[in-house]
């Protein structure tokens, strides 16, 4: 947001957050940005991946589950509450780490459309 | 501020550390779609924030023509950017927990407000990673906030060269200048040469040395390290001087991680030969020591350090075995007990009052002949057991009696008369750190950690967090694996029951439409059971008519209630007693346990967030309290063989991110003995890498 007293424009924030189980074999990436291209325009962006590997001593390649939200001005009434709740559950998770991903592979194979899988993401983010 | 000059210092230092957030020459009063396409930047995309200085954030970060100076201002090229990084910083992070901030910030618009202009793009980089590798040694503590990079060893080198200037000032040394200068030599067993001097008119000190390490990623060691060099030091003590010249080579091991405090063993072994000569008078000193002669050991140390939590602590021993000239095989031998340990407490934004106490102890034996630059000099310089440059964060024993009160190597007899030096010794430091900073500049500004984003950002990552933590470990309870083995079974059941719903679609019956519905609801869920070894409570939840067994189940009974099937009731019963065995399964969830191993790595998680929020600086300038106790006990001969001295004292520590470390106090010396000086003055400034 613009400000006269900074003197500076905040165009985006993100905050990234990677939580790696104690096998070091599974790491969870959870990154929330919030954009502000123009006044009264805020975009929230959630990304969601979820990285394995067979031994700690390799790299993590490709995320096998990588979800992004991208929720625009009309939807931000709902986003915005996910985002701001401080209640990001267990259920949520789980439901992220089956049904989303689920829906991700139907949407990569061409059995979902893009609306379907968002529609089931955002069931998913509000509903629990 | 009393001192101005000071306050200037700072503020420079400052401004280097933390690039131009300090200053704002004009004000950008639109927001960014006023900008774009009508405004240039002014320069290259700018990095900015603690750790933005890491060549490995700059290597990400190059920001390719778009972000170039004099490029017309557009809003996607920086949002990638952003996105690049927070990818490439969550890529590279290895601890447990890692946290990362991003913000992307336009200012300085010339003009405010025009049809052109020009704009400069901060990314301010705000990244975990090396602090989050810091909780391993002792010696690293100080460097957390100072040089944290270095302390995580995960920067890569910008530059084959580095050189770390350094002052300070010494009532025994005067004024020293002086600086450690090192060289990368790729490849090879020898991987870098360095030189650590330092020259007054009363002392000098050079260290060469060329060093090697491996790492290893599995196995007891974790890294093992070797040098070689030439160690040379003339150490003042009062009117006398103490010289030492050796040629050596070590090897040191480090184990891996262990425990719940991540502590590592160490080992060292050293093998040395030169001589060591003193102006001392041979006939004032004990029978078994020589002012001057040749000395050649061998030491060997072991020790244990870690972190946990605001605690640190190091325990170490170490054992010197020295040949002179005098015919024996060990002519005298030296051993010291090393031990230490620092805690901090936060009594409020980045108010932090710390504690650091050390207890020494030094014996040494000479059946032969010790040289008596070997006996023990105290004063308000330390000495390190093993040869090193003096600059490094490599494992240091002290091995002589530290006390501030003293000028360096002025503690020196027990009683009055001549310079003799002590046989044993131990001492008692401690340093307050007191929570009441002159200055402070977070390394987190306020307007982030204050804003209700980053704040409404931050409370659902930690949620999110904590539940992921509890899903993962609950996948990794055997009952959940037993109850995951059924998934098969289920999805076999929801194959037949969806080919079933397929077979009523095709069908021109009543329920035609329903079954097409559940077919397609069944396929959905089915894709679910494929990733539902992860959560299998999403398979058998009754409270969530989204679970795939109740959602399979219902949809079922509505088609069932349209039109009979022979099917139906298999599928019901199977559905039904797969249902039953994973939740009797999930059941016997060992959650105890999850929920202990879940708010183990939150207390890690937290404790990083801390570190960034709360505690980590800068600059920071703090008033220290410091109070020593040390014994000494000289020759046997002495009248009085055992002395105890105080020192109390305070001073000010100033810490600023990757520029400098500066100290400066004065500690009495209550208990003197005559001729001596009732207190000692201390000052030291550290330069970091300039090359950096």
């Amino acid at each position: 947001m613009p400000s006269g007293s900074t003197k500076k424009v905040v165009l985006a924030l993100s905050v990234r957050i990677d939580v790696m189980n104690s096998s070091k074999l599974k790491k969870f990436s959870f990154q929330i940005d919030k954009t502000t291209p123009a006044t009264n325009q805020e975009k929230w962006t959630i990304l969601f991946d979820l990285l394995e590997r067979d031994k700690k001593t390799v790299e993590f390649g490709e995320p096998t589950i990588h979800i992004l939200i991208d929720v625009s001005l009309e939807r931000v009434e709902n986003t915005d509450k996910t985002a701001k709740s401080k209640d990001f559950t267990v259920k949520q998770t789980q439901y992220v780490l089956t049904t989303v991903a689920a829906a991700a592979k139907q949407l990569k194979a061409g059995e979902i459309t893009e609306e379907e899988f968002n529609d089931i993401v955002e069931a998913t983010m509000s509903k629990r | 501020m009393r001192r101005p000059w000071l306050t200037i210092l700072v503020l420079s230092f400052c401004r280097m550390a933390y690039g131009q957030d300090l200053a704002v020459d004009a004000g950008c009063t639109r927001d960014a779609a006023f900008y774009e396409g009508k405004y240039r930047l002014a320069e290259d995309v700018e990095l900015t924030g603690g750790f933005a200085f890491l060549r490995s954030i700059r290597l990400i970060a190059d920001p390719g023509p778009e972000l170039r100076k004099g490029a017309v201002f557009r809003i996607q090229p920086l949002l990638d950017m952003k996105n690049r990084l927070q990818m490439a910083l969550s890529t590279t992070a290895t601890e447990g927990f890692h946290f990362s901030v991003v913000r992307v910030i336009l200012e300085r618009c010339s003009p405010s407000e025009g049809d052109s202009g020009e704009l400069h793009a901060v990314l301010q980089v705000f990244d975990s990673n090396p602090a989050g590798a810091l909780f391993r040694r002792f010696e690293s503590r100080d460097l957390e906030s100072s040089d944290a990079a270095t302390a995580a060893q995960t920067e890569r080198p910008r530059s084959w060269i580095r050189f770390q200037p350094r002052v300070g000032f010494n009532a025994s040394d005067r004024f020293m200048v002086g600086g450690l200068a090192t060289v990368a030599i790729p490849g090879g067993p020898v991987q870098s040469l360095s030189a650590d001097g330092a020259v007054s008119s009363e002392s000098n000190f050079l260290n060469v040395n060329l060093s090697g390490e491996r790492d290893f990623e599995t196995g007891l060691i974790q890294s093992a390290t070797w040098r070689f060099g030439y160690q040379y030091s003339t150490r003042p003590s009062e009117t006398t001087s103490l010289r030492d010249g050796i040629g050596y080579g070590q090897l040191s091991l480090i184990t891996q991680p262990l425990g719940a405090t991540s502590s590592v063993l160490r080992f060292a072994v050293e093998a040395a030969g030169g001589n060591a000569q003193s102006d001392l008078s041979q006939s004032d000193l004990p029978a078994n020591a020589l002012a001057s002669s040749a000395n050649y050991t061998l030491k060997t140390a072991f020790g244990i350090t870690g972190r946990s939590g605001r605690h640190s602590f190091t325990a170490s021993y170490g054992l010197q075995l020295g040949h002179t000239t005098a015919g024996r095989a060990i002519d005298y031998h030296k051993h010291i007990i090393d031990t230490a340990f620092s805690t901090y407490a936060l009594l409020g934004d980045h108010r932090l009052i710390e504690y650091d106490t050390r207890f020494t102890a030094g014996f040494l034996q000479a059946p032969g002949m010790a040289p008596a630059t070997q006996r023990f000099f105290g004063g308000n310089r330390e000495t390190s057991f093993f040869s090193s440059p003096e600059d490094s964060y490599d494992w240091k024993i002290r091995s002589n009696p530290f006390l501030r009160g003293i000028p360096a190597n002025e503690f020196n007899r027990v009683e009055a008369g001549p310079i003799t030096g002590g046989d044993q010794f131990l001492t008692w430091n401690n340093t307050l750190t007191l929570p009441f900073p002159f200055l402070n500049y977070p390394l987190l500004p306020n307007e982030v950690t204050s804003s209700q984003a980053f704040k409404d950002a931050l409370d659902t990552q930690r949620s999110a967090n904590r539940s992921a933590l509890i899903v993962s470990y609950t996948a990794d309870d055997p009952a959940s694996k037993a109850a995951a083995e059924h998934l098969p079974a289920v999805g076999a059941l929801l194959d037949k029951a969806r080919a079933l719903m397929n077979q009523l679609a095709g069908a021109s019956g009543p329920a035609q439409a329903e079954a097409k519905s559940c077919g397609s609801n069944i396929g959905q869920k089915r894709g679910v059971v494929d990733e539902a070894a992860e959560a299998m409570a999403v398979v058998v939840d009754e409270s969530d008519p989204d679970s795939v067994i109740p959602s399979v189940r219902e949809c079922l009974k509505k088609v069932q209630v349209l039109q009979a099937d022979p099917g139906f009731d298999p599928l019901f019963q199977g559905l039904e007693a797969e249902s039953k065995a994973i939740r009797d399964q999930l059941a016997s969830v060992d959650a105890g346990k999850v929920e202990k191993l879940v708010n183990r790595d939150i207390a890690l998680a937290d404790r990083v967030m801390d570190v960034f929020f709360k505690e980590a600086s800068i600059v920071s300038l703090q008033p220290i309290v410091v109070f020593d106790i040390a014994q000494m006990s000289g020759p046997a001969s002495a009248v009085d063989p055992r002395t105890i001295r105080y020192a109390v004292g305070g001073g000010v520590r100033l810490q600023m991110l990757r520029a400098v470390n500066f100290s400066v106090g004065y500690a009495a010396n209550p208990q003197r003995l005559p001729g001596e000086s009732p207190g000692a003055f201390f000052f030291g400034m550290t330069f970091l890498d300039l090359f950096r």
